[in-house]
């Protein structure tokens, strides 16, 4: 066990150390994102008093792919299971698609910590503070909700507004739309942001499509472009 | 608080400055500028039981934004550039600066050059480093009220050791020698003082120019007697360095100036090409 963790430091100091940045990509155009796998955690049987082991413990579950188009002169990363996207920086603008299983309670940022860091310094993340559970099958507007409340329980989001809720199509899938408005503390400056998150339930697995700039200026600046980006959004099957 | 660290051997230099193809022409229309409240953020760096505690001081902070406002009044009006202080009772100031914390976040992110030692690493946007592009959003109305066409934004941030501090540091330079003299790699964190950050931007938003300047790129002020005393809050006549002067402080006025000075020089030299 400690080979593995030592060599993983290793590698991570001397990309640190000679200034790589093996994080960030550009490539504008069509992309594809591979299924995400999740495993559940094994002992359910234990945890849960049973003599038997839950029949799904040590499965790996695979989420469905996905395909988009990038705008052109856009920078992406993979931070651990979630895709960020952003033109000038994340924090003044990204868009991030998550896939997260409806036994998720855990995010992680990825094997190398100081690839792409400002993408892992950007606060937003819904697994990490879930306070509800996404279940399967559940109303788009509580699939909403459980995403609000994520927010709501994130110490890195200040001042959080939400807005309205309302039921669409996303992908070809019952859906919702939300919008919401909240601040970062940024050296000490409280920086506005305002999120277009969208989202659906399918099989076992949330799918979120957010947009998020700062409100003054960049918002607004790059709405259009994600409006494409959305309209370019689809669930490949399996 | 972002701290700012280098490693303490190998780092690469990089131009201080970045400026945006606009420059030129932005240069020649603009005939007075504002300077908005600078925002510097001053700490105490205490040694205690081994480790440096950083605590933040808002009276010295305060004490600091008062001595640049000056400080690049002086320099500005010893160049003959037409400046006028834009306060925080504009309604418009609080949200530009609010939106210039994340872009120049961006900023040192993305274009600059990776830099050997940096921490945390740079993350260089190539199209960022062939053409620098950064705006705050249009800023006509902020501007025409105040009859300026361009705006200073300055931030920065300055730790000052206590004593302990001090000799904490030179403890870990101490080591970091002994250990490079046995062969064992060196990898001694050292804090960086100070660093101050500052963009002109234009009526449409668009930053003409941003520099950063550190210890490493200001030349430094000597220390003679009769500097600013921050244990005593005030100016000493008879004490020297090692009798508890404090150098690297913002607060003093004549190392403000050497920044300002250096800030304007580079602005001019480009703006004049």
């Amino acid at each position: 066990m400690r080979a593995p963790v030592l060599s993983s430091s290793i590698i991570v100091m001397l990309l640190f150390a000679t200034g790589c940045n093996p994080g960030w990509k550009q490539a504008g155009g069509a992309q594809t994102l591979s299924g995400i796998y999740f495993h559940h955690p094994t002992d359910l049987g234990i945890l849960s008093g049973a003599e038997v082991k839950a029949p799904e413990a040590d499965q790996a579950i695979v989420s469905r792919r996905v395909a988009f188009a990038l705008p052109d002169g856009w920078y992406w990363v993979m931070r651990g299971d979630d895709f960020v996207a952003t033109r000038d920086g994340v924090f003044l603008q990204n868009i991030i698609i998550e896939r997260i299983h409806v036994a998720q309670v855990e995010q992680s940022d990825g094997m190398y910590p100081m690839a792409a860091f400002s993408s892992k310094q950007w606060p937003v993340r819904t697994a990490k503070y879930l306070k509800k559970r996404f279940t399967t099958g559940m109303s788009p507007k509580d699939a909403a909700d459980v995403v609000l409340s994520s927010r709501a329980n994130n110490a890195g989001i200040i001042d959080l507004k939400t807005g309205e809720i309302t039921v669409q199509s996303v992908a070809g899938y019952r859906g919702f739309k939300t919008m919401y408005d909240f601040r970062v503390d940024i050296e000490g400056r409280k920086t506005p942001y305002r999120t277009l998150s969208y989202g659906f339930m399918l099989d076992d697995w949330f799918y979120g499509i957010s947009y998020t700039a700062a409100q003054h200026y960049y918002f607004q600046k790059d709405e259009d472009t994600f409006n494409l980006f959305l309209q370019s959004f689809r669930v490949i099957e399996k | 608080m972002a701290v700012f660290m280098t490693v303490g051997t190998g780092c690469a230099s990089t131009p201080s400055y970045r400026i945006s193809p606009d420059l030129p022409q932005g240069y020649r229309a603009i005939r007075t500028m504002g300077l908005l409240p600078p925002r510097v953020s001053l700490y105490e760096e205490q040694y205690r039981f081994g480790l440096n505690n950083i605590v933040p001081r808002e009276d010295w902070s305060r004490a600091a934004v008062e001595t640049l406002q000056k400080s690049f009044l002086d320099e500005a009006s010893a160049i003959r550039m037409p400046l006028t202080v834009i306060k925080n009772d504009d309604s418009d100031v609080g949200d530009v600066l609010d939106l210039f914390g994340a872009v120049d976040l961006s900023i040192q992110k993305h274009a600059y050059e990776s830099e050997s030692g940096a921490f945390p690493p740079r993350e260089p946007f190539p199209e960022k480093l062939r053409s620098f592009d950064y705006s705050l959003g249009p800023l006509q109305g902020m501007m025409e009220r105040h009859q300026v066409e361009a705006i200073w934004i300055v931030i920065g941030v300055n730790l000052l050791p206590t004593a302990g501090a001090q000799w904490g540091d030179a403890g870990q330079t101490l080591i970091a020698i002994l250990a490079a003299m046995g062969g064992a790699p060196v990898g001694t964190l050292t804090l960086k003082k100070i660093e101050l950050r500052a963009a002109l931007v234009d009526k449409s938003g668009k930053i003409l120019f941003y520099t950063r300047l550190d210890e490493s790129n200001v030349p430094q002020v000597k220390q003679t007697p009769g500097g600013y005393n921050v244990l005593q809050g005030g100016y000493s006549t008879d004490q020297g360095p090692e009798q508890g002067q404090i150098e690297k402080d913002i607060r003093e006025p004549r190392f403000a100036r050497r920044y300002i000075r250096e800030l304007l020089s580079e602005y001019q030299t480009e703006a004049a090409r």
